[in-house]
């Protein structure tokens, strides 16, 4: 939201918190970088199986092989190379969830927010409904009538997404509706749209950009559970949270099939929930007006 | 009947609530010719601010609504134009100051972006052009280096040049009307005079009517030269500000000029008025200043008292003047 330019360098720049924190910003480009190139680095294919080479585990333990650095499944697929490929999965609809959750749930939240009356009844009559909807059955039915694949989760994750992006914005919109500056251009002849979308919208931007990143985390998780369950990114495509069930059987002796991409998991969402939490205090207006 | 300015005759505003029509602004008359600025006093909830809404018919939806009345600005009467032609009258027919210099503006939209808002809005002025007529409006409220003003952001100004701003913003589209709502409350009082008297330099030069609406009564004689005394949703007393200042007819604005300190007064007690406002929802038949005058009399409390003139503009509701025959 800082402007360019020398003369912007003024008091507000020098509050609030100062670098982003190095060690989860490093994880989270690692992992677009990797989900991007995902066919250019990985060594193998994931979807190619040996079934001589089942179960091999890491290189660094006994019976470990340095050309399967991370050890392989149980129908031999390279586990290294399913998890960069399941970063594609993972990351594609948690991106895609939140893009297309979060303009929705922004759009409605401000309108309702900003109109109120009953069109603001009826919109948070809406995220009511829709944040009681338990995802995972929903999802189990939507998987039962139709063919899954992986815009079936991005379509379940949205629609439980959005209300909660459509609550936060209201929230805020009503109390910057209130505030001079709208009164002021609606003096000054602004229509509704205009208003929302000059003076309400930019306001509440900061806001969106932290829930969302935060948010980011929560369906990654989310995407991985029905993966797990089965209903998820349908396999072969290698997703983090089908791999995590894989591995399952073989917990005792295998456990390598799991823990990878369980702690790949574990990784991404706490380094977004840091990163969040950062752009959070960064772009706080209070902090940035002092 | 005047060339030019504002009409209003018996503006009604009620506020629908549940428990029952609350009468804001109740049957309102006055007129601003142009060039001239009236100024509307009273306490806090006499219905000042309601009054401007009403004006601008932005009252608070969905509980407020104009009940009856005309509002004439050059003759048109701006309660009978559609919803969309109202909207090209704000901000370019009539335009308005509110209190709060600090949220007045958008703290995360550019100055220069917020004062050429209106002439974007109703001129369709963009680029180059639009800048100068920023850069030209920066300079008319004496803010220096206008250039670079514009592209710092609201909190990078102090509160005077704020307001100042936001006057530019309001006078951008070279207004009929300009309604100020308390615009320097929340300012220095250095800075309050300057404020005022660069508000009058350019109503000298632009020659619009203002409205300026204060509740510091002793504000009015510096630049107001009609006076309005607005007392529970009505106008008790109202003439040129020199008339009603010395010789003040209505027991109210006698209290209110008592009770605000003045510098040349000697006495060094103020005088409060006992008592508060009545409630506007169906408040009694008679005078609604009655159980807080010291003058009432049986009459005061059976029928709201008619208007009297006492002398060519300075007319008054109180029954201490007029008196049924």
């Amino acid at each position: 939201m800082e402007s360019g330019g020398p003369q912007s360098a003024t008091v507000g720049d020098s509050g609030g918190p100062g670098r982003p924190p190095v060690l989860p910003l490093a994880i989270f480009v690692v992992l677009v970088l990797d989900a991007l190139l995902a066919n250019v680095i990985a060594p193998y294919s994931p979807y190619v199986t040996d079934l001589s080479k089942g179960l091999v585990p890491p290189f660094w333990l006994p019976g470990g092989d340095s050309s399967h650095l991370l050890g392989t499944d149980q129908v031999g697929r390279d586990l290294l190379s399913r998890l960069m490929y399941g970063a594609r999965a993972s990351l594609g609809v948690a991106l895609a969830t939140i893009g297309i959750g979060g303009t929705v749930g922004t759009v409605l939240g401000m309108v309702a927010g900003y109109v109120g009356g009953t069109t603001d009844s009826a919109i948070m009559r809406l995220v009511d409904g829709s944040l009681s909807v338990p995802v995972i059955l929903l999802a189990l039915v939507l998987v039962a009538v139709r063919e899954p694949s992986a815009w079936n989760v991005i379509l379940v994750l949205s629609v439980v997404i959005w209300a909660r992006f459509a609550r936060l914005v209201r929230g805020e919109v009503l109390s910057l509706r209130e505030r001079a500056f709208v009164s002021l251009a609606r003096i000054a002849g602004s229509s509704t749209t205009r208003i929302i979308v000059r003076h309400i919208f930019p306001n509440i931007l900061n806001t969106v950009i932290v829930v969302g990143t935060l948010q980011v985390g929560w369906v990654i998780v989310l995407e991985a559970s029905l993966s797990f369950l089965g209903v998820g990114v349908p396999p072969p495509t290698p997703a983090w949270g089908s791999m995590v069930a894989d591995g399952r059987a073989h917990m005792m002796s295998a456990w390598w099939v799991s823990l990878f991409p369980g702690l790949a998991i574990l990784l991404v969402v706490l380094s977004l929930n840091f990163l969040g939490d950062w752009l959070r205090d960064r772009l706080d207006p209070r902090l940035r007006q002092v | 009947m005047v060339s030019g300015g504002l009409e209003v005759r018996d503006l009604t505003a009620y506020l629908f609530t549940k428990r029952g029509a609350v009468r804001a602004v109740d049957g309102v008359s006055f007129d601003i010719p142009r060039g001239k600025t009236l100024g509307l006093v009273g306490e806090s909830g006499s219905g000042k601010s309601m009054t401007c809404l009403a004006l601008m018919q932005l009252l608070p939806r969905p509980a407020g609504r104009i009940v009856a009345g005309e509002v004439l600005l050059d003759g048109v009467d701006l309660l009978k134009l559609s919803e969309r032609d109202m909207q090209a009258v704000r901000g370019k027919g009539i335009a308005m100051i509110l209190q709060d210099p600090t949220s007045s503006m958008n703290p995360v939209l550019k100055v220069g972006y917020q004062v050429g808002e209106p002439l974007r809005e109703h001129e369709k002025l963009r680029g180059d052009v639009l800048r100068k007529r920023v850069i030209d409006l920066l300079r008319q409220v004496r803010i220096g280096a206008p250039e670079e003003r514009m592209s710092a952001y609201p909190h990078e100004l102090s509160g005077g040049m704020r307001q100042r701003a936001v006057g530019a913003a309001a006078l951008a589209c070279n207004p009929r009307l300009l309604i100020a709502d308390e615009p320097t409350t929340s300012l220095d009082v250095t800075v309050q005079m300057h404020y005022l008297s660069l508000l009058q330099e350019i109503q000298q030069r632009e020659q619009f009517a203002m409205l300026f609406v204060t509740h510091d009564i002793h504000l009015v004689p510096s630049i107001c030269d009609f006076v309005a005394v607005m007392y529970a949703g009505r106008i008790v007393e109202q003439g040129e500000v020199e008339a009603v200042f010395t010789r003040p007819a209505h027991p109210y604005t006698r209290a209110l000029l008592k009770a605000a300190p003045r510098l040349d007064d000697e006495s060094d007690s103020l005088e409060p008025i006992p008592g508060l406002p009545p409630s506007l929802i169906e408040p009694g038949a008679g005078c609604r200043f009655g159980p807080r005058c010291s003058h009432a009399f049986d009459l005061c409390a059976g029928a709201y008292p008619p208007e009297t003139a006492l002398e060519e503009s300075h007319r008054v509701n109180c029954w201490l003047h007029g008196r049924p025959a």
